[in-house]
């Protein structure tokens, strides 16, 4: 069971990107992050997280509050133990800007949050399967 | 007007970050109404009444629109945004892109084109080809229902050695006189029914970036009787710009 | 062995009665006849010689001589019998005798003649001498080890015995001494006085010691005469009654005792020498001079006779105390003595004791020494130490304290009496007395005046043990009677508290702090300005301020800095003079600068506060260009907020409308997931609007029209605090002001900027606090700083920069609820009024918001308020 860790402070957007996920994937294993910081606990195992697994997947946010979404490839990138955890930005935002410094900063996909939800569970099965494989794949 | 040509102006890139705040900020909250609309019209089909179904799919087109409206404003902000230094370019050349791009939409519409060589510009090539690309989309657009689209595309003798001038000419469904001035307002909208798709920026996009350029761009027809438009530009670069 | 048997008869006698009386004498008994015979013996010679009675009878009686007298004894014996007398023993000759085993032995005897029809016999009574002889040997030696010459006499006066010694101190050989009469040694004027004491001592004779009495001349075989002292005992013999005298010579003690006295006459002081039992035994002619009294009048006198009445029965303990245990006490060790003069007056003196031990016994002397000017001028000296406002200590050159103050008493907790002839260093703490010896010890050698706090921290210490920083000051003092030091001593624990204090609020204040003395030396800076300009502490102290100065404007800044001193005032920051900081390392950067002067004890200090502002200035430059290039895109972005609050509207009414129509026809129908997604949709409309409503402020903001009026800030408070009423009584908030000043600006403008910042003061606050909010305001150049300050949750340092970004959204919707733009339309109307506006802040520890506005009198520039 893939564990996504999904860093998010909308929960309306939440909502949404959950609902996605078991859209495209029913044996994804969420882990939920309200802000940047939560989510560099998470993978640093740092309290309340530290039994916490180490994700497959990490669904980030952009525009994080606390601590910047653009923290959590800069961390991760940077420590051996978590280095190879895929990352995608799903974000509202598609300013030029953001999308260079996430590429810049190691992240693997940059998704712009499709308005209609239908294009939206097809961004997300486009790259859970291609970061988690398809379930059919698993069994 | 003193003209800002580097997409990296302070300015620009406040304007730019204003509108991408606003396009996150209002993009969000328009998301979670378009989104949670249709997975309620998915899953709640059959529990909702005829008139609930309707209000739903209401309030998703408004959400739809609203979206639509909020990306034409960033993409009436690009034009200064994403502005590229002049340089002499070739509207030859930019007007087979424009033409590239639309493809599809010619085919579909089975429009007929008449072209004839277009001068050379300084200019940005790139705004260039959006304006012709805005002008082409909409010819084909407002051509009379049930007709296929017919348009000139030429340059047109200039008074004045340094200007020069061109025009994409249709048939179709032209405008009152009246609103020739207003169809460069932002999100006019003359024809407000569902068969013509769009928020209106583009126009004024149009409108923008031949301003950037020193120039104008005037429309001119009456309704029924087809729409001229004349682009106007200067034949140097104005000073300071490129 | 029987007495009856053979006893000879002896003719001519009796025999009976006679050997009756020889057996019973306690003696030996040796009879024999003019041959030399022996004819009796008693039993006591058989005992003494080791014969039997028949071995020696019909013997001659040199068998009892020992060899080497045998010889000629009978010439003796005949020359007796040719005079036969009778002769008292050991008057004469050493005699011995040899015993049976030839053992000899000294032997007294004593001869008698019996004369008989028979002719003469000699009856020799012979005494072993042998005790006699050791005890006599013993005598001898006796006298020759004694350390006088002695002298033994009888009752006539004739010399028996001397020593040697007192053959070295007459001059004479002991032979020619036995047998004279004494008086040879007695000078000859005094020897008739002599012959009649000397009688006199043998008819009372008894020990009379050494110089217990008068004074004796000798007088040597040369006719020299010269001092003695003598002591005489009897001695009783059996040849009777003798005389010894031990004679001593004085000459070296009576010539050191005139050396003393003509001491004791040239001493400066009264000389005053008492024995044991107090007696006067010698003054000198000061003493004369002090008391008043002539020399006579005062010698075996009572030594109270010079103690003021009222003082001799405490005078007489101390005497005797001192005698009990005598050690020198030097001038002024002790108390305050009073002398009393013939004439009855009383004075003050000082009195220096040591014990003098002699032949005659322990005596003491006393130094006196009038101190009645050194009073006086103690007294004027004391009363001025009095009324000094520190504490006055005076020590001597040996560091004992001669004289406090009562300051000192109350400063260090001590009785006046215990702290004066204590060594200074009773004041020093013991960890430092070491140390402070040594410095006391330098100070005399070259003392000068030095003032308060030009120095070293020091610490005093009161009597209960603890410890205070003090300051000193120290200044010589020539007397007559030396050199002493002067110390004021001034107990600095408020002031270091204060400065202590002051430290800190050096430290926690938020620019470089420097303060510098008149001479432009840096004095203090906290750790802001370590920061700012790249030095430590260490490397700043005591420089000119002038290393944190460009070079090219040093000189200047000397001409500024002192014509400050010279009108020294509070000049507030960015009032005045963009100027310039260097750092170690030699960059240069924009300051500003607020100066203050601060009054210490130390003198006249400024106090400058320094800010960086670079970034400001940065800033500054940025906002410039941002204006000017906003003006540009102006058109659009106002273009834009119009469209977007005013087309927007449509689609959102829309939205709203068929939300709210769905919503009545959903309820009870959906599912329970449904109903949620519906009220993400409601949130979402919602969100919307409160967006639009806020783009459309800015807009409304961006088109505002400049006319600007006087503006009471005092008024657009009082309006926010009415609107927040209802929160800050749920909250038990509170905000206060005090009176803030009028600025120039649009009322209704500056009431909305309130109003924000002070929503977002209360909003964002600790759960369970009451918020307190805080609004102050300072002149500022010709504008007002405003600081709006809260106690709630606080922000971090990138976050007091973002906050005022449009949109910006901090916190997640659920924790604060509120779009953020509030901050952004607080920056626009500040801008507009040409102020600017900034946080600072640390999370947790409350957000402060200033801005600035214009004065009522400021005109402002065009593009000022048009940024």
């Amino acid at each position: 069971m893939p564990d996504v860790l999904i860093a998010e402070d909308d929960p309306a957007a939440l909502h949404l990107t959950l609902k996605a996920l078991s859209i495209v994937n029913s044996r994804i294993r969420p882990h939920i992050a309200r802000n940047g910081a939560e989510a560099l606990a998470f993978l640093r195992r740092q309290a309340p997280y530290t039994g916490a697994p180490k994700p497959d997947l990490i669904v980030l946010d952009w525009n994080l509050p606390k601590v910047h979404g653009r923290e959590v490839p800069a961390v991760t990138r940077s420590t051996d133990a978590i280095r190879d955890i895929p990352i995608v930005v799903v974000t509202t935002s598609d300013a030029e800007k953001d999308r260079e410094e996430a590429a810049h900063l190691g992240v693997n996909e940059y998704v712009v949050k499709a308005p209609h939800f239908r294009d939206f569970v097809a961004s997300v099965r486009d790259f859970t399967e291609r970061y988690l494989g398809t379930e059919q794949d698993e069994e | 007007m003193s003209e800002q040509t580097s997409g990296s102006d302070t300015g620009q890139d406040a304007l730019q970050d204003f509108l991408q705040v606003v396009s996150h900020d209002l993009g969000e909250p328009l998301r979670q109404v378009i989104s949670f609309g249709e997975i309620l019209e998915d899953e709640e089909h059959e529990r909702l009444s005829e008139s609930g179904r309707e209000y739903l799919h209401a309030m998703i087109g408004a959400g739809v629109r609203m979206r639509a409206m909020l990306d034409g404003v960033l993409q009436l902000a690009r034009v200064s945004s994403r502005a590229q230094p002049f340089a002499p370019c070739d509207l030859n050349h930019e007007r087979d892109a424009a033409l590239l791009f639309l493809e599809s939409d010619i085919r579909r519409r089975q429009a007929t084109l008449n072209l004839s060589p277009l001068p050379s510009v300084v200019g940005d090539a790139l705004q260039m080809r959006q304006l012709l690309r805005q002008l082409i989309e909409n010819a084909i657009k407002f051509a009379k229902p049930g007709e296929p689209p017919v348009i000139r595309i030429a340059e047109q003798p200039s008074s004045d050695p340094a200007w020069i001038e061109w025009v994409v000419e249709d048939e179709g469904m032209g405008i009152d006189p009246r609103y020739q001035q207003v169809i460069f307002d932002v999100f006019q909208r003359l024809n407000a029914s569902e068969a013509y798709p769009g928020v209106g920026v583009g126009l004024t996009i149009c409108q923008r970036i031949c301003e950037r350029h020193g120039g104008q761009i005037s429309a001119v027809g009456s309704e029924g009787q087809g729409l001229c438009m004349t682009v106007r530009l200067p034949q140097r670069a104005p000073p300071g710009a490129g | 062995m029987s007495t009856t048997t053979i006893t000879p008869a002896i003719p001519g006698i009796e025999n009976d009665w006679y050997r009756e009386i020889v057996e019973t004498a306690p003696d030996a008994t040796v009879m024999i006849d003019s041959d030399g015979r022996i004819v009796l013996i008693n039993r006591q010679t058989e005992i003494l010689f080791g014969y039997e009675r028949k071995e020696l009878l019909g013997e001659l009686v040199e068998v009892l001589v020992p060899d080497r007298y045998r010889g000629k004894h009978h010439i003796h014996r005949d020359g007796y019998f040719g005079d036969p007398n009778m002769r008292e023993m050991g008057a004469g000759l050493e005699l011995s005798g040899v015993r049976k085993d030839g053992t000899e032995f000294p032997v007294e005897i004593s001869l008698s003649p019996l004369r008989t029809d028979r002719g003469v016999f000699a009856t020799a009574a012979i005494r072993d001498a042998t005790a006699r002889r050791a005890a006599e040997a013993q005598f001898k030696n006796l006298l020759e080890t004694a350390p006088d010459a002695m002298v033994i006499i009888n009752r006539q006066g004739v010399i028996e015995l001397v020593n040697a010694q007192t053959e070295r101190m007459f001059g004479y050989k002991r032979e020619a001494l036995v047998g004279r009469p004494v008086e040879v040694l007695v000078p000859e004027t005094l020897r008739d006085q002599h012959l009649a004491h000397r009688r006199g001592y043998f008819v009372d004779p008894k020990v009379r010691e050494m110089g217990a009495g008068l004074e004796l001349s000798g007088r040597r075989k040369d006719g020299s005469e010269f001092p003695i002292e003598i002591s005489l005992s009897p001695l009783e013999t059996d040849e009777g009654r003798l005389a010894t005298a031990a004679i001593r010579d004085i000459t070296d003690r009576k010539k050191s005792q005139e050396q003393m006295r003509n001491l004791l006459e040239t001493a400066p002081d009264a000389m005053i020498i008492i024995d044991q039992r107090g007696t006067i035994k010698l003054v000198n002619a000061q003493t004369e001079r002090l008391f008043g009294f002539p020399r006579d009048a005062l010698i075996d006198q009572p030594v109270e006779i010079l103690v003021p009445a009222r003082l001799h029965d405490k005078h007489v303990g101390h005497r005797k105390g001192y005698f009990t245990d005598p050690k020198i006490r030097e001038m002024g060790a002790g108390l305050e003595l009073w002398g009393s003069r013939q004439d009855g007056t009383e004075f003050p003196i000082e009195i220096s004791l040591s014990p003098l031990d002699t032949e005659e016994g322990r005596f003491a002397t006393a130094a006196v020494r009038d101190i009645t000017n050194r009073k006086k001028s103690q007294e004027q000296m004391r009363n001025l130490l009095e009324t000094a406002p520190d504490a006055m200590v005076i020590i001597d050159q040996t560091g004992h304290i001669t004289l406090v103050n009562r300051q000192t008493e109350r400063l260090f907790g001590y009785d006046r009496d215990e702290l004066i002839r204590q060594p200074v260093e009773i004041l020093v703490p013991e960890r430092l007395r070491d140390r402070h010896l040594g410095h006391r010890t330098g100070y005399f050698v070259d003392p000068k005046v030095r003032e308060m706090g030009a120095g070293l921290e020091l610490w005093g210490r009161r009597a209960d043990g603890s410890e205070f920083p003090i300051e000193i000051s120290l200044s010589p003092l020539e007397t007559e009677e030396g050199r002493f030091a002067t110390a004021a001593v001034r107990d600095i624990t408020d002031r270091k508290k204060a400065q202590a204090q002051f430290k800190n609020l050096l430290e926690t204040a938020p620019d470089a702090m420097v303060i510098i003395d008149r001479n432009g030396r840096i004095n203090l800076v906290n750790q802001q300005t370590e920061r700012l300009f790249g030095y430590t502490r260490g490397e700043l102290i005591d420089q000119p301020v002038e290393i944190l100065v460009p070079e090219n404007l040093r000189s200047r800044h000397v001409g500024h800095r002192s014509g400050y001193f010279d009108d020294p005032k509070v000049r507030e920051m960015g009032a005045g003079l963009e100027l310039s900081g260097r750092r170690k390392d030699g960059t240069e950067f924009p300051i500003e600068i607020s100066l203050s002067p601060l009054e210490t004890p130390d003198g006249q200090f400024a106090t400058a506060a320094v800010r960086d502002i670079t970034e400001r200035k940065t800033a500054q430059i940025k906002l410039t260009d941002y204006a000017r290039n906003l003006e540009a895109s102006n058109r659009e972005l106002e273009e834009f907020a119009y469209v977007a609050s005013h087309d927007l509207q449509a689609p959102l009414r829309n939205i709203i409308s068929f939300s709210e129509l769905l919503h009545d026809e959903c309820v009870g129908k959906i599912s329970e997931d449904a109903d949620r997604y519906f009220g993400f949709i409601e949130e979402g409309a919602l969100r919307l609007q409160g967006l639009i409503k806020d783009i459309l402020e800015v807009s409304r903001v961006n088109r505002m029209e400049r006319s600007f009026i006087t503006v009471d800030t005092n008024e657009c408070m009082e309006t926010c605090r009415l609107q927040l009423r209802s929160v800050l009584e749920d909250s038990g908030g509170r905000i206060d002001f005090a009176r803030l000043p009028d600025v120039k600006g649009d009322a209704l403008r500056l009431t909305q900027l309130f109003q924000n910042l002070l929503n977002n003061a209360v909003k964002f606050q600790r759960p369970g606090v009451p918020p307190l909010v805080t609004i102050t305001a300072r002149r500022f150049g010709e504008f007002w700083e405003f600081a709006i300050a809260d106690n709630g949750i606080g922000i971090s340092a990138d976050e007091c920069v973002q906050v005022f970004e449009i949109f910006r959204r901090l916190h997640t919707a659920d924790e604060y609820p509120g779009t953020g733009i509030g901050l952004s339309i607080c920056k626009k109307i500040v801008e507009t009024h040409g102020g600017r506006i900034w946080a600072e802040s640390e999370p947790g520890k409350g957000a402060t918001f200033r801005f600035t506005l214009p004065d009522t009198a400021t005109v402002l520039a065009p593009e000022q308020a048009h940024a």
